[in-house]
């Protein structure tokens, strides 16, 4: 199967297969440097018309743009293709695309930009500031976004965040999912084609430094996602002081207080399955470990009732694809496991027919990465306090708390954010953070503008 | 391995171990003393025991080497893998770690290091010497007194002392370094006296012997039968030369070509080693890509990384060594090293690489590097 893997203005060269995944084709044309500054610059003339639009009309766009992807002719394609792609199953697959599609809804829309600017069209006026004048969050000129093919959908979000604040973007896909983003730019150009001008996506190899050049130079800001190198490597590129806002690497784990009930087991592991099978715990929201507040029996049971749950959702939700180097991470990770039990350390391991999933635990309750694909470690500790000291090398990373059992929920998420945290939330929904979060502890729109103070 | 018993495995080996590296393979006799040493061991090695219980086979369950469980090597990290006392084995070999620094070792206790040396001899005789010469043999590993951790060196000094003419030694010490100067010294001797010789190192150690002679713009034309045996990888050291660049590098300094470089391949944790067919085969006049040779008393399996089932022949997948002359610590090893079996042997083809991680999904070695790198 042949998919389109970029939406581009202008003149551009024919597009050719540029990837392929398990028998399905991106196609995307194969540019030159001159080609992304034209790009660059129509999308810049785009901005013109973004800026004189209405909230509505741009929620509006988005939602239908979503709708349509939504559709059986056009799901059906994209789902298998996100598949080839992203090595997620198909079922993983369609569900990331139906949840992540549920935010782009015009009442999210709405809700995001009250969130973040006090009321609607905040972008079309200037906002009295009293005693300081005037201000208006102002678009820049041109967005550039590069997205990770790690969690599809977040490069819409990001699209979808840019128009918002009527900054036109060129938004870059991975190799890990280089289709989404572009099969929504197209339908957004179907649904409203002045909407649609707004936005380009495609395809090229990541670090093409020619390319990359000529983009940098005409925007004025970027959004990456992605890896801690491919970052640094176009941060040093970029002009320096043009604001780069970064999503990279980052640790999220879960945590079960001290308040759980016996009756609260089950529905604890089932929550704690489900986050850390959704994305093949490869989303920076997915729980690395889990953290039991109790003791080692308790946390033993635990561990016990999440196997089981990982089970039921290996038929259900299956993992995805696996190379060589990830099986070869998890079985190491289970041999040294195992052997630990074998020589009476505290570690108990349950383990798939295969390599489905892996539970450890572990009374060492000092850190364990895990190496992902659904693979939890689940620690026991006796009380919360014990867990900054063991989280504090990689406080900067640290992202997403999933709790349960604690029955002061804005006391324990002081405690996590001092601890690094900038999200605490259900288990059940690490996954699925709102459409206006604060990714990182940011603000999703306000750093996306400048702000315009006028004092007069 | 020194009661009744312990003689009687040994004397059953023994005929083993004298058997010609090429004489068809017998897999009755093989089978036999595999399940021999498999009750041998499920009996004296608890943790083995363990592991095998875990999967629910014992020397009641299993009647083919097939299905011995194979331990992986991550294991001789936890646990003292031994068929009986650890504290009373004649040697401990250590692994090297790697660049992560501070992981545990994997530890390989040898009860009987007579075991050792039949699997030794005869196979690097039989593969470094398949011309039965009798040469001097030059060290760029340190001697085994000073390594006594390692079973490279201790290897290294065996075959020096049973099977190196006079004129042999080390170039090589743990507080000096390769002795460079030394050895080009030694080897120009051996040119002008023409007395072939044979030089045995690690790949890494080579390359550092090769880069001075560069630096120098030195060479030396080893003669005729001159050969080497090279081993192992580089693991993050300086500079990585691919082999076929290597082999060039040999014959362009040292003379030597790549009919007379061996490459053996071993392990901490195996008694027996595995060689490069590249010398055998031109003492044969057979002319084929280059191979690791399985000695009579080894099997080799290439294993689905996922399953750890057999891959269909001429696949990818890991290696899974069951070694006879391990039988005084665990025979069948599940390797994490990639390779593809062939006529005669394998091909190895190196380590399983790491998980690369996708997108923002954080690797383990960012925060081990994270914790490593924390004051606390």
């Amino acid at each position: 199967m042949d998919i389109r893997a970029y939406h581009l203005p202008g003149d551009v060269p024919a597009a050719e297969p540029v990837l392929e995944q398990d028998g399905v084709r991106a196609l995307a044309p194969v540019l030159a440097p001159a080609h992304a500054r034209a790009i660059c610059t129509d999308l810049i003339q785009a901005g013109a018309t973004l800026r004189g639009m209405t909230d509505a009309r741009l929620s509006g766009a988005i939602a239908e743009a979503a709708r349509r992807l939504l559709a059986p002719t056009q799901a059906g394609p994209l789902v298998e293709a996100i598949a080839a792609f992203t090595g997620y199953s198909p079922a993983m697959s369609r569900r990331v695309l139906d949840r992540m599609a549920g935010d782009w809804t015009v009442s999210a829309t709405t809700r995001l930009m009250e969130a973040e600017f006090g009321a609607a069209d905040a972008l079309l006026h200037f906002s009295p500031r009293p005693g300081a004048g005037r201000s208006r969050p102002m678009p820049h000129r041109l967005a550039f976004h590069v997205f990770a093919g790690n969690v599809p959908g977040v490069s819409v979000t990001s699209l979808i965040r840019s128009l918002m604040v009527r900054t036109p973007v060129l938004g870059k896909s991975a190799a890990g999912e280089p289709v989404l983003a572009a099969a929504f730019a197209r339908a957004l150009g179907e649904v409203d084609p002045e909407v649609g001008t707004g936005v380009a996506v495609t395809w090229w190899p990541g670090g093409d430094t020619d390319i990359e050049a000529a983009v940098l130079d005409s925007c004025d800001l970027v959004v990456h996602y992605g890896g801690a190198e491919a970052i640094r490597s176009l941060r040093r590129r970029a002009t320096p002081g043009m604001p780069f806002l970064d999503h990279g690497p980052r640790l999220s784990f879960a945590v079960a207080g001290p308040d759980l009930e016996a009756a609260d087991l089950p529905r604890l592991a089932a929550d704690v399955a489900a986050a850390v099978a959704v994305f093949d715990q490869q989303g920076c929201v997915s729980p690395q470990m889990l953290y039991v507040i109790g003791s080692p029996e308790h946390a033993r049971r635990v561990a016990g009732a999440i196997a089981t749950e990982l089970e039921k959702l290996a038929d259900s939700l299956p993992r995805g694809r696996l190379d060589v180097g990830e099986v070869a991470a998890i079985r190491e990770l289970r041999n040294t496991a195992e052997f630990r039990a074998i020589a009476g350390e505290d570690v108990e391991l349950w383990v798939s027919q295969g390599m489905a999933w892996t539970v450890i635990y572990d009374g060492d309750p000092a850190f364990s990465g895990s190496c992902l694909n659904r693979t939890l470690f689940v620690k026991c500790l006796a009380s919360l306090d014990l867990l900054g000291p063991i989280t504090r090398p990689f406080r900067h990373l640290l992202q997403t708390v999933g709790i349960a059992g604690f029955s002061d929920a804005d006391h324990t998420a002081l405690r996590l954010a001092g601890m690094g945290a900038t999200r605490v939330t259900p288990i059940a929904t690490m996954p699925w953070p709102p459409a206006s979060w604060h990714h990182d502890g940011r603000g999703p729109l306000v750093e996306l503008v400048r702000w315009l103070d006028v004092e007069i | 391995m020194r009661d009744s018993s312990d003689r009687a495995l040994r004397a059953g080996l023994a005929d083993l171990f004298a058997v010609p590296v090429d004489q068809p393979r017998d897999d009755e006799t093989f089978n036999r003393a595999a399940l021999r040493v498999f009750a041998y061991q499920y009996e004296r090695n608890a943790p083995y025991a363990a592991f095998c219980g875990r999967r629910g086979q014992s020397p009641a369950t299993v009647d083919h080497w097939t299905d011995i469980p194979a331990v992986p090597t991550a294991a001789f990290k936890e646990v003292a893998l031994v068929a009986g006392d650890a504290s009373a084995a004649e040697a401990v070999f250590r692994t090297s770690g790697t660049t992560q620094g501070q992981e545990k070792r994997g530890v390989h206790y040898i009860p009987d290091l007579l075991l050792y040396h039949f699997a030794l001899i005869p196979n690097f005789a039989a593969c470094v010497l398949p011309d039965g010469a009798e040469l001097p043999m030059l060290s760029l590993i340190p001697p085994g007194a000073e390594l006594p951790d390692s079973s490279l060196a201790h290897m290294v000094g065996v075959v020096l002392e049973r099977l190196g003419a006079t004129g042999g030694g080390y170039y090589a010490t743990t507080d000096a370094g390769i002795d460079d100067v030394g050895l080009v010294q030694r080897l120009r001797e051996a040119a002008a006296a023409e007395q072939p010789v044979c030089i045995l190192g690690t790949s890494f150690s080579f390359v550092h012997v090769l880069d001075r002679l560069a630096e120098r713009d030195e060479r030396v034309a080893l003669p005729p039968g001159s050969r080497l045996m090279d081993t192992g990888g580089y693991k993050g050291r300086s500079r990585e030369v691919g082999r076929d660049a290597l082999l060039e590098l040999y014959e362009a300094f040292l003379g030597i070509p790549p009919s007379h470089c061996v490459n053996e391949y071993g392990m901490t944790e195996m008694c027996s080693q595995f060689y490069d067919s590249s010398l055998r085969d031109h003492s044969r006049g057979v002319t084929r890509q280059p191979r690791k040779l399985v000695p009579p008393w080894v099997r080799t399996r290439v294993v689905d990384p996922e399953t750890l089932e057999p891959v269909p022949s001429g696949g990818t997948g890991l290696l899974q060594h069951f070694d006879l002359a391990n039988a005084g610590s665990v025979m069948a090893i599940q390797t994490e090293d990639l390779g593809i079996e062939v006529d005669g042997g394998f091909q190895l083809l190196g380590r399983a690489p790491g998980a690369v991680p996708r997108g923002c999904s954080i690797a383990m070695d960012i925060l081990l590097e994270a914790v490593q790198r924390s004051p606390d």
